[in-house]
């Protein structure tokens, strides 16, 4: 299975008892926000249900405001810091869901990962990961996690997409059962297979193979001094840059190419080889410390802004990351 | 520190230069490993994929020998994923304290993104 085919078991009828449920929460404004966000929060307390809020400000403070003293039971997750890279929630959602499937009967979360003023790129690899929900927690322990989508903020084409990636929308307060729509939609449409667009030039180009390691990771660390990028993340980038390569020498065929280049605020690095990833949740799955591989995709996410896979057996995999790169200018 | 000739098998390098120069330039992974006496090993240098051979060896010469271990990186400009976890797979086997001396952020901050404090409880950093 390659990350263009994830196909989907079941979806769209009623939400079946003893499994995961992951349901788009439409408002519309920051008061339906409280209200609907509230009444689900308030439901799962007074049902003794874990709960983890994972969403942006100034709606977190809006939430626990609403909710008063019951907060203090509440675990609160900063969406823009998690989510800055969204390949970075399933992770926390993995852990979360970890913690209570040994010890609570349900748990329930509220993760709000798109918001206006996302990039392209970023609104794609929202709607990935949450199509990746469903592969990650479907087989899982039974819990309930609601998506907050602004319909007053977010262009229809975003919400149109949520269709596809939840088996339901609900229009209303989450408990209502009249509120909830089946999706007909929740198909995993071939959303991932769109083709990435070409950069208009590049400030560094070079194929590479293993005894090429040192000289990537100069060329990559003066690049992105020459960028702006933050001087520590330089480093960063190095070491993202060098396990990419590692993955192209190791799993790739051996060789790979490797470019740099500048879209707005961001620099970014792109890696391709001839190898082929089947795993839909790679560089999500926090890998084992005592392992040899799994460690490489896992890092850049972690350490970049955003991290773009394509993988298919015909063209092979490329991996773009993305770090901040300050204009000088502003 | 740099190692002292005099000091006999213990302080020759176990590992040098890996790579081949590319078109003329002096960017090679070079990665020196040396014991300077007792349990106190030095990296400097670069440690890659292409490295990882001779960090190995010298990491099974670490735990042949046994006891703790004292690691300086304060001379180690890179080191990537496989080196790190080689390390704490040794630190690990060990189970002795183990001390890394002179570690820099970037290798403090992977140490932990990887999880290998988990892999390796008995590592301690230090300035």
């Amino acid at each position: 299975m390659t990350i263009d085919q994830l196909s989907r078991t079941h979806g769209g009828e009623a939400p079946q008892p003893g499994r995961f449920r992951h349901e788009a929460l439409l408002y519309a404004g920051a008061e339906q926000f409280v209200e609907r966000t509230a009444a689900f929060v308030r439901d799962a307390l007074a049902a003794d249900e874990p709960v983890m809020v994972a969403v942006i400000e100034p709606r977190a403070g809006m939430l626990r405001d609403a909710l008063g003293a019951d907060t203090r039971r509440v675990q609160f997750v900063d969406m823009e810091t998690v989510g800055r890279n969204p390949a970075r929630i399933i992770p926390v959602w993995q852990e979360w869901a970890a913690r209570h499937a040994r010890t609570a009967r349900a748990f329930r979360g509220v993760g709000e990962p798109i918001w206006r003023g996302r990039s392209e790129a970023e609104l794609a690899e929202c709607h990935l990961h949450e199509a990746l929900l469903n592969t990650a927690f479907d087989d899982g322990p039974p819990w309930w996690l609601v998506c907050p989508y602004d319909v007053s903020s977010l262009g229809p084409d975003v919400v149109a997409t949520a269709r596809h990636t939840h088996p339901a929308m609900i229009d209303g307060r989450p408990t209502s059962a009249e509120a909830r729509q089946p999706n007909a939609q929740f198909t995993q449409a071939a959303m991932y297979t769109t083709p990435w667009s070409e950069p208009t030039g590049t400030l560094y180009q070079t194929g590479f193979g293993m005894n090429d390691l040192p000289r990537i990771r100069q060329a990559v660390a003066a690049c992105a001094a020459h960028e702006h990028v933050a001087p520590d993340r330089v480093d960063d980038l190095v070491l993202v840059a060098n396990e990419l390569a590692c993955n192209s020498i190791k799993h790739g065929g051996g060789t790979g190419t490797l470019r740099l280049w500048r879209e707005r605020g961001e620099l970014i690095c792109e890696v391709r080889d001839r190898g082929l990833i089947t795993d839909p949740l790679a560089g999500r799955r926090k890998p084992d410390p005592r392992s040899d591989g799994g460690a490489g995709l896992w890092i850049a996410n972690l350490l970049c802004d955003l991290v773009r896979i394509r993988s298919t057996a015909q063209d092979g995999t490329t991996v773009r990351v993305h770090i901040e790169a300050r204009t000088g200018r502003i | 520190m740099q190692p002292s000739k005099s000091q006999g098998a213990c302080a020759r390098p176990v590992g040098t230069e890996v790579s081949e120069d590319c078109d003329g330039a002096s960017v090679v992974s070079r990665l020196r490993i040396w014991n300077s006496g007792g349990n106190l090993w030095h990296l400097s240098g670069q440690a890659d994929l292409s490295t990882e051979p001779v960090l190995r060896a010298a990491m099974r010469s670490v735990s042949a020998a046994g006891g703790g271990l004292v690691l300086d990186c304060g001379e180690l400009s890179f080191i990537d994923v496989a080196s790190l976890r080689a390390i704490a797979r040794t630190a690990c086997g060990l189970g002795t304290p183990v001390t890394v001396n002179g570690a820099n952020e970037t290798l403090r901050r992977a140490w932990s993104l990887l999880d290998l404090h988990a892999a390796a409880p008995n590592v301690e950093f230090s300035t």
